[in-house]
This record gives C-alpha cells, sequence and structure tokens, in this order.
C-alpha cells in the first residue's frame, strides 16, 4: 500500500468514500436495496473497477435493465471479467457451511486479480441471508465481518453488506452496526458510532 | 483523553441517534426494544439493558435500575429497564434515554394507529364494496322481478289458454263471463258463442239443473262448508255426456260476492275407468271367495290388506282383526321338526329374494292355538309399472295329504321288508309245523300230570312264541292277505286281552259297548294286535298301572282324518297311563324296527299297521310324554248277513270218512294222518298232485270218496294241491277240500274258494286249529263237542 488516499464513489451516497470502506447497509424497503445495489455496481463499473454481487434478490432482467439505462453491457462486462454475480448462498455458504477463512482467502483473491488485471479498483455488494442464523459456522458472522475491516487494510476493496431488517432480529442487527466502521442512513454514508474496531474487540 | 464524569459524549450521542434512526427499520415492536436495549447497553456506565413489559411507576423501586417507561398518552409498550454499574457515567445520558424512549413509543404508536387506520380502511373499503355489491343486486333484482312479473302474466294468459282445466267464470245471473280454450272445446262452442250465456243452459244437462243451481247458490251465498271438488255432467253442443269434477270459488269486489269462478277437470274416463276397476274388484273378491285356497295379500311393509274365507277359516283371524298387522303375526309358520320359525316366502320375497316357483311347508299355528301343516307359495304384486306394491300369498291346509302320504310311506316299506322276511319265514314256518305236531302227538300219549306232559306243555308254549314271531314276520309279506272269518270281537278282545295279561301284575279295564259289531277278519292276525297292543301298554308302566281296553261300534261317514271308507267299523282303544311317546318319535312308532325298547325287535306295531291295513282298517295313536298312550284300531263291521250266519257256526268238530292228506313233507304227513285220525277220519296220504287226483278216482270208483282233502299248495319238483284240486273237484265236487301253507299269504289261503278249495289254514297249525276250521265247513256229526251256538 503506498499510503495515499483514493476516494470511491459508491453510486448511491452523495459523498465519496475511501477505497477499501467496509459499508452497512440496514434497510427495510426492496426498493431501497435494489437502488444501492445497482448503483453501487454501475458506477463501480464505469470506474473501471473490478466489480462483484452476491445477492439473490435482484434478477438477470434488473442488471440488464439498470446496465443499459447506464450505458453498460452485462454481458460485456462479464466476458470482460469485470463484473461477476451469484447467489450469496452460492458464495458464502459453499459446501452447506459458512467458512470465514474461505471468504477471506475470496475477498484477497479478489483483490489481487483485480490489481493485476491493472484495475483501479474493486468493490463487492452483498446481502447476508438469514439462513447464517441455522447454518454451521453461521456464529462466526461477527469474527468474518471483523476480520473483513483487517484485510481491507492490505487489500483495500470496497465492501457494501447488506442486512435486511425484516428478516433478523433487534439484537443481530445491533450486534452487526458493531463490525462495520461506516453505515448508511438515510442515503448518506455516515461514521458509525457503534463500530468496535477489531483491535479493541481482540484487546477485548 | 476520556471525558469527565457528568460529560457527555459525542459519539454516545450519535449512537443514541442512530439507535432512533435504525430503530424504524425493524418490523415489529419486539425486534424494536431488541435492538434498542442492545443499544442502550453499550451506553457509558450500563452494564447491561433490556425490555420489560410492564408499566407501573417502579423507578428507583430497586437500587441500579434504570426505568424508561415506552409509553404515549394513555398506550403503553413496557419499559426499558438499564442496570446501571456506574451512575456517574450514565447520569448525563440519562435525558436523552428519555427521550429515545419516548421516540420509541411515538414510533410504536404511530405503527399502531396506521395499522388500525390500515384495519379500518380496510373494514371501510370492503363495505363499500359490500354496499356497492347490494345495490347492484337490489336494481337487478328489480328489473328481473319486474320482468318476471311480465313473463308471469303472459304466461298466466297462455295457461288459460292452454290450460287441461276447464276455466269458467260466471256472474251472480249465472252469465258466463270467462270461458277458456279448453271449455269451449269441450262444449263445442265457440267463445264468441258462449260469453253472455246463461251457463246452465249452456251446458248442463236439463235434468241436473236443480242440483247444479242449488251449489251455484251456495257458493255465491259465500258457504264455506261445501266440499273442495264437486263433480257434474256437462252436455256438449252434440249432446255427449262428460263427467266434470270442479272447484269452485266466490269472486269479490268490495267484500261482496259478484260471481263466480270454477276450474273442472274432464274426469269421464276416470270415472269410467272406476267403475270397471270396481267391476274388478267384485270379480275378484269373488274369485277370492270361491278359492279352495287360502290367500292373503300384503303390501310392501308386509302387513295383512286382504284375505279370503279359507284364510280366515285355516288361521283363525278374520280379515278385520288381522287387516294391518304384520303377516308373520297372521302367518305364523314354524319348522315341524324344530318348532323354530320358518322366515316366510312374504319376508324373502320383500328382502328381494327370488321366490317364484318355491313352496315351503311348515305347521302353521293358528290363532286358537291349532296347529295344521300348511304349504305355502308367494308371488309379488306388480303395479302396471312392474313396481312391486306387495305379495300374494296361497296355502292350503296339507295335513291329510301328508297322512297319506305317510301311511302310503309305511305301506311301501313294509312291503319291502316283508318281501325279504317271507321267504325265511316260509321255510322256518315248514319245520315248526314238523315239531309242532310231533309234540302234539308226544303230548297226546302222555297221561295228564306227567313230568313229561309238563315238559311237552312248555315247549308248546315256546313253540307258540316261535310261530308268533315267524308270523309276524310273515305277516309282511307279499300278498299276505287275512284268512278271513267273521267273528265276534267281544270274543276276540276278550281272549286276546286275557292271553296278553297273563302273568302281568297290570290290571284292565275291558269296556265293551253293546253296540260294538262282529268283524271279519283273520282272528289269529287281529288277536296278534290286540296282543301286541295289550303287551306295549303293560310294558309302558314298569312300575304297573292299569290297562283301559274298550270298544265300540262307529259309523265314518267320509271327510274323517282316517284314510277309511265310510261304513261301519269297530273301534277298539288301548289306553294306558304309562311313560307316553315323544312328540318327535310319535310318527314313527308304526315303522318296521322302530323300537324305544332296549330288547325289542321293533316289529310288534309294524305288525300291527300291517294287518290293520290289510283288514282295510287303520290303527292311530295318540301320546302324551310322561302321561301315556291311547292305541285305536278301526276294523271294518262284518256285513249283517254273515255275521248271523256266523253266530250261528259250530263251535267244535267231529267227523267221519275218508280224508285225504297232500303233503310233500313225510313229518307232515304223518302228523296231518293222527291229527285226522283224532278226529274220527279214515285218512289217505299221499306226497304229489297225480297221486292224489288216483287216489280220489279211486276213491270214487269204490263208492267211498273223500269227504275231507288237506292239500298242501306247493309240492316242490311236481304238481301241488292247486294244481290238483281243479280235477279232484270234477271228481268228487262235495269234498271238503283245504288248502294248506306255509305261506299265510297265499292268495288261495285268504281267498281258497276263488282256487276251487273251501277253505284255507296257514302252516304250522295245531289238531284243535284245524277241527276248528273243519267245524266251519262239514257238516257236525253226533258226538261233537260243539253245536249251533248264539252268543
Amino acid at each position: 500500500m503506498n499510503g495515499e488516499q483514493i476516494s470511491v464513489d459508491l453510486g448511491f451516497a452523495k459523498a465519496q468514500v475511501p477505497a477499501g470502506t467496509h459499508v452497512c447497509q440496514i434497510f427495510s424497503d426492496s426498493d431501497e436495496r435494489t437502488d444501492a445495489l445497482l448503483r453501487f455496481l454501475t458506477r463501480g463499473l464505469q470506474a473501471g473497477e473490478s466489480t462483484a454481487c452476491f445477492s439473490e434478490n435482484v434478477t438477470e432482467q434488473e442488471l440488464e435493465a439498470w446496465f443499459a439505462k447506464e450505458g453498460l453491457s452485462l454481458a460485456a462486462e462479464r466476458a470482460s471479467g469485470r463484473f461477476a454475480n451469484s447467489p450469496t448462498k452460492q458464495v458464502y455458504f459453499q459446501d452447506g457451511r459458512f467458512d470465514p477463512d474461505r471468504m477471506l482467502a475470496l475477498l484477497t483473491q479478489f483483490h489481487l486479480a483485480s490489481v493485476a488485471a491493472g484495475r483501479p479498483g474493486a468493490r463487492v455488494i452483498g446481502e447476508m441471508s438469514p439462513e447464517i442464523n441455522s447454518i454451521p459456522g453461521g456464529t462466526r458472522l461477527l469474527e468474518y465481518e471483523s476480520r473483513v475491516n483487517h484485510l481491507l487494510q492490505a487489500h483495500p476493496v470496497t465492501a457494501v453488506c447488506q442486512y435486511d431488517a425484516r428478516c433478523f432480529d433487534g439484537a443481530t442487527i445491533m450486534d452487526v452496526l458493531t463490525v462495520h466502521p461506516m453505515m448508511v442512513i438515510r442515503g448518506a454514508v455516515v461514521l458509525n458510532p457503534f463500530y468496535v474496531a477489531p483491535e479493541t474487540i481482540a484487546r477485548g | 483523553m476520556s471525558p469527565a464524569p457528568g460529560e457527555l459524549r459525542a459519539d454516545i450521542l450519535a449512537r443514541l441517534l442512530l439507535i432512533q434512526s435504525t430503530a424504524g427499520h425493524l418490523p415489529t415492536a419486539t425486534g424494536v426494544m431488541e435492538f434498542v436495549c442492545r443499544g442502550l447497553a453499550q451506553l457509558p456506565g450500563v452494564a447491561h439493558a433490556w425490555h420489560s413489559e410492564a408499566h407501573g411507576d417502579l423507578a428507583g423501586s430497586e437500587p441500579g435500575l434504570e426505568r424508561f417507561p415506552v409509553r404515549l398518552d394513555a398506550h403503553h409498550y413496557g419499559e426499558m429497564v438499564l442496570q446501571v454499574s456506574d451512575p456517574a457515567q450514565f447520569l448525563p445520558y440519562s435525558p436523552h434515554v428519555t427521550n429515545l424512549a419516548f421516540m420509541v413509543a411515538v414510533m410504536l404508536e404511530e405503527r399502531r394507529r396506521r395499522a388500525l387506520e390500515e384495519v379500518h380502511q380496510g373494514e371501510l373499503e370492503q363495505r363499500v364494496e359490500e354496499r356497492t355489491r347490494q345495490l347492484s343486486q337490489e336494481v337487478g333484482d328489480r328489473r328481473a322481478a319486474e320482468a318476471l312479473a311480465v313473463a308471469e302474466r303472459q304466461r298466466a294468459e297462455a295457461y288459460l289458454e292452454i290450460a287441461e282445466a276447464i276455466i269458467v267464470e260466471l256472474d251472480e245471473e249465472a252469465r258466463v263471463v270467462v270461458l277458456n280454450k279448453r271449455g269451449c272445446d269441450l262444449l263445442g262452442v265457440p267463445p264468441q258463442e258462449a260469453l253472455g250465456r246463461n251457463w246452465f243452459e249452456l251446458a248442463i244437462p236439463p235434468e241436473d239443473r236443480v242440483a247444479v243451481r242449488a251449489v251455484f247458490e251456495r257458493v255465491l251465498a259465500g258457504q264455506s262448508e261445501l266440499p273442495d271438488y264437486y263433480d257434474n255432467l256437462i252436455v256438449t253442443r252434440a249432446g255427449a255426456r262428460r263427467a266434470v269434477a270442479w272447484h269452485n270459488v266466490a269472486l269479490r269486489e268490495g267484500g261482496r260476492v259478484v260471481g263466480t269462478r270454477s276450474s273442472g277437470l274432464d274426469i269421464t274416463e276416470r270415472k269410467q275407468a272406476e267403475l270397471a276397476l270396481a267391476a274388478e274388484k267384485e270379480r275378484l273378491a269373488v274369485t277370492l271367495r270361491s278359492i279352495g285356497d287360502g290367500v292373503i295379500t300384503t303390501d310392501t311393509a308386509g302387513r295383512v290388506v286382504e284375505m279370503n274365507q279359507v284364510a280366515e277359516d285355516l288361521t283363525g283371524w278374520p280379515l278385520q282383526a288381522a287387516a294391518g298387522r304384520p303377516l308373520e303375526e297372521v302367518f305364523a309358520l314354524v319348522d315341524a321338526a324344530t318348532r323354530e320359525p320358518i322366515r316366510s316366502l312374504t319376508e324373502r320375497a320383500s328382502a328381494g329374494e327370488p321366490v317364484a316357483g318355491q313352496r315351503i311347508q311348515g305347521l302353521l299355528l293358528t290363532r286358537d292355538g291349532k296347529e295344521r301343516a300348511v304349504a305355502d307359495s308367494v308371488a309379488p304384486i306388480r303395479d302396471r309399472a312392474g313396481a312391486t306394491i306387495g305379495t300374494v300369498l296361497v296355502f292350503r291346509d296339507i295335513s291329510e295329504r301328508l297322512r297319506l302320504l305317510e301311511h302310503l310311506t309305511r305301506s311301501q316299506r313294509l312291503d319291502a321288508i316283508g318281501l325279504l322276511a317271507g321267504g325265511i319265514a316260509h321255510d322256518f314256518n315248514n319245520l315248526l309245523g314238523g315239531i309242532f305236531g310231533y309234540i302234539d302227538e308226544a303230548r297226546s300219549l302222555c297221561k295228564e300230570g306227567e313230568p313229561l306232559s309238563e315238559a311237552l306243555d312248555r315247549s308248546m308254549e315256546t313253540l307258540d312264541r316261535a310261530r308268533d314271531l315267524t308270523r309276524q314276520l310273515l305277516t309282511f309279506s307279499k300278498g299276505g292277505a287275512p284268512v278271513r272269518r267273521v267273528v265276534d270281537t267281544r270274543t276276540l278282545l276278550e281272549r286276546g286281552v286275557h292271553l296278553a295279561l297273563s302273568g302281568s301284575a297290570v290290571a284292565c279295564r275291558l269296556d265293551l259297548a253293546p253296540d260294538l259289531p262282529w268283524v271279519e277278519v283273520d282272528p289269529n292276525q287281529v288277536g296278534q294286535v290286540i296282543d301286541n297292543l295289550v303287551r306295549n301298554a303293560v310294558e309302558a308302566m314298569p312300575g304297573g298301572g292299569k290297562v283301559d281296553v274298550s270298544a265300540r261300534g262307529l259309523t265314518l261317514h267320509g271327510g274323517d282324518h282316517l284314510p277309511l271308507a265310510p261304513g261301519r267299523y269297530a273301534c277298539v282303544e288301548v289306553r294306558d297311563s304309562g311313560v307316553g311317546i315323544a312328540p318327535e318319535v310319535v310318527t314313527r312308532v308304526f315303522d318296521p324296527f322302530f323300537t324305544t325298547k332296549a330288547e325289542g325287535a321293533g316289529l310288534g306295531l309294524a305288525t300291527c299297521y300291517s294287518i290293520v291295513q290289510r283288514h282295510k282298517g287303520a290303527i292311530e295313536v295318540e301320546s302324551q310324554l310322561g302321561r301315556g298312550s291311547t292305541f285305536r284300531v278301526f276294523l271294518p263291521a262284518a256285513p249283517e248277513g254273515r255275521a248271523e250266519a256266523a253266530q250261528l257256526a259250530p263251535a267244535g268238530h267231529r267227523g267221519s270218512g275218508e280224508a285225504l292228506v297232500l303233503d310233500d313233507e313225510p313229518y307232515l304227513r304223518a302228523t296231518l294222518t293222527k291229527m285226522l285220525s283224532r278226529l274220527g277220519y279214515h285218512v289217505t296220504a299221499v306226497a304229489t298232485g297225480e297221486e292224489a287226483i288216483e287216489a280220489t278216482r279211486h276213491a270214487v270208483a269204490e263208492g267211498t270218496p273223500f269227504s275231507v282233502a288237506v292239500m298242501d299248495l306247493t309240492i316242490v319238483g311236481g304238481m301241488g294241491g292247486r294244481e290238483a284240486i281243479a280235477e279232484i273237484r270234477r271228481l268228487a265236487p262235495e269234498v271238503v277240500a283245504i288248502a294248506s301253507s306255509g305261506y299265510s299269504t297265499d292268495p288261495v289261503i285268504s281267498s281258497p274258494r276263488e282256487f276251487g278249495f273251501t277253505a284255507g289254514i296257514a302252516k304250522p297249525f295245531t289238531g284243535p286249529e284245524l277241527a276248528q276250521v273243519l267245524a266251519h265247513h262239514s257238516p257236525a256229526q253226533p258226538g261233537s263237542d260243539g253245536g249251533a251256538t248264539r252268543r
């Protein structure tokens, strides 16, 4: 890392954030979710970044339409290797279990490939599935999210984690807040006052 | 640098704001509270935070707990409870937490109201929708009702025209106001001609006008007691008369009767059909009355509807008592053997089982407790459409037929047994004849009182029993007609009863009526009957008792329950007070080899039956278990003339002159020679028919013809008496020819005159028995021990 701060446009927030920011979006409106997701993806692609999406809640038709509206071709972006998407469960719960180490390695690999491809940045957006509460390894969610913060310092992938408040209990939502340094409130990305740095957790 | 106690931190305030902002995403109150409390637990000085449903004023009630009610106006959402570990650290944030709690309450209350409004809105929308639909329906209904009314009116007008009924309205003067097409057609007048005409002149036959007008007047008077329907004749323009059934109502205007409206149906064909039906019913009733069988009809529920006189007589139920009762009650049928109720054919037919052509036999239990053997058949009664509307049961009393059948069956059995027994008994009888003869001779050589004489007497008694047995067997033999003589029934009974009771401790009361007729019977066989019946009576009373024997004259006129021809009979009753016979076997006591006694051969009563039957008589039994039995024998009375002659016949015999004996058995020739010699005859004995003819020819030539000839009918390998008699009779017409045979059933023995003989005698016989026969057929000789006697 050269220490030079690169700002990126998330697409759905007014202000830019530093590359490698880990953002949490708590929502209870499906349109809010889709709008943020699509804007985030297209803005990344327009910036030439490696862009990935892990979600069950966006269809091929929505992607195609939005991409087209933004002057992009879904097929072309895929063919170029800049864009990839998969359902959450396929990525997060491979082999029927949640493995933070595998996911962190995946993120690392994603960043390294982006650098190797000479792209200016890398971004990923994913929506956590409520199945995490019942899948083997699911109890390691907070550990994973916390370690992401650490990883992003070395591999500055801009990451947005989407949580549907209708699918999780209130305590889990609050716990999730504690591991994301930034969060989205009413369309603005703000510092999360509940965030606890991994170092603090480790010390704690 | 840590802030000083009591100093607010911006990041903490930001957290409170963030909690407030983010909580709105959580859909449920529980989720909101969990989220908020989780966030509050991270405030400075707070160790733990939770939500409580309680909403009392408990603030400060427990040390270290801070309670923040979540409340808006009167609506409570519990409280947030914070366990404060460092009050100094927490204190600056307490008002903010209070504020947060209020904001959360506002949010939840807003949600509640929104939800309520949504519900109210939904209900309102639903009501509007419902009312809209109702209005739409009402409008549709009203339009449909109007259309319906128009259609009904049109339909009513059309009905009036096409109605099968005649519709006629008359005014107070009986003028026609309305007459529909059917009425016009029936009367044969066009509507314009009918309207305004007086109805009675137009349509009612003159002879009926007064009566019909009276009805019209009553309708006008509003009399309510008129029958619903009234029928009268109308006359058409062509003069035909039709029967019409009317329904009349008064027409009113403002409460006043202004006319009548009548609807009428042409019932001419129905009337004719009713008359035909009544005639048919009468014919059926006459037929039913004249049928010789009982007939009962039932409805589909199996209840009696109709029964004829025969059915009433046989069941004992008059129709008025039986009508409506279940058939099983009126026609109670049980199995003759088991006494179990028989499921009737009617019941089976009602259950849909095929019963056509089937007959059931059983005992009908009559209303007065009698039993009748009946056979019944049943057939369904169907209407014209083929539906079953009841059943008809036809039955007849078959008691007499069963008795005759039983009689026939028993006779056939007896014949079969007789065929077997006869052959054996004949040979045995011949042997007995020889033994009889020799013992008889030996006894005549002994002096009275000698031990040998007594032994011979006992031998004779034993032989008597042996002879009785063979006679019983021979009774069954084919062609065993009795050797009849006219005898005094009184003497026959006195002797028979005396002999049967000899040596018995049982007393006997003999009651013989003065009108007891003589009978023409085989005395031996009938004696056997009396002997068997009295012995049976004695054996039925092992503990002793009394036998009642009574006899009387009886005239039968036919139609009795007995298989007897009309005429005069001697009726003999033998009654005991013994063990009786079980009902289930009482009908079998006359069967051969049927016995209830351990040592019995089962031939006694069968023999009685066979003997009586061959005398053209009858025997019957009545018995009650434990109370005794009565056997009743009917024997035809002897014709008056023959009875008179018999009363004058000699009782004994002493002969003289020449006598011929024909028998191929040397010992029988010798015995007979001795017997006849003792009776005073000079005897010539031969072994064949040819020798007998030759001896007769010789005697006639010598001028000393045989006055008596005793001839065996059958000679093995040669001519017997049967073949020789014709020639002997030709040579010596006056000879008293006695046919003798071991076959007592030989027709020559029972009807000797038809074969040329004077009399017959069955082997074995004793000297006195031969003497008795000769006494009846030979002229009396001086020195005979009998004479004309009259009893």
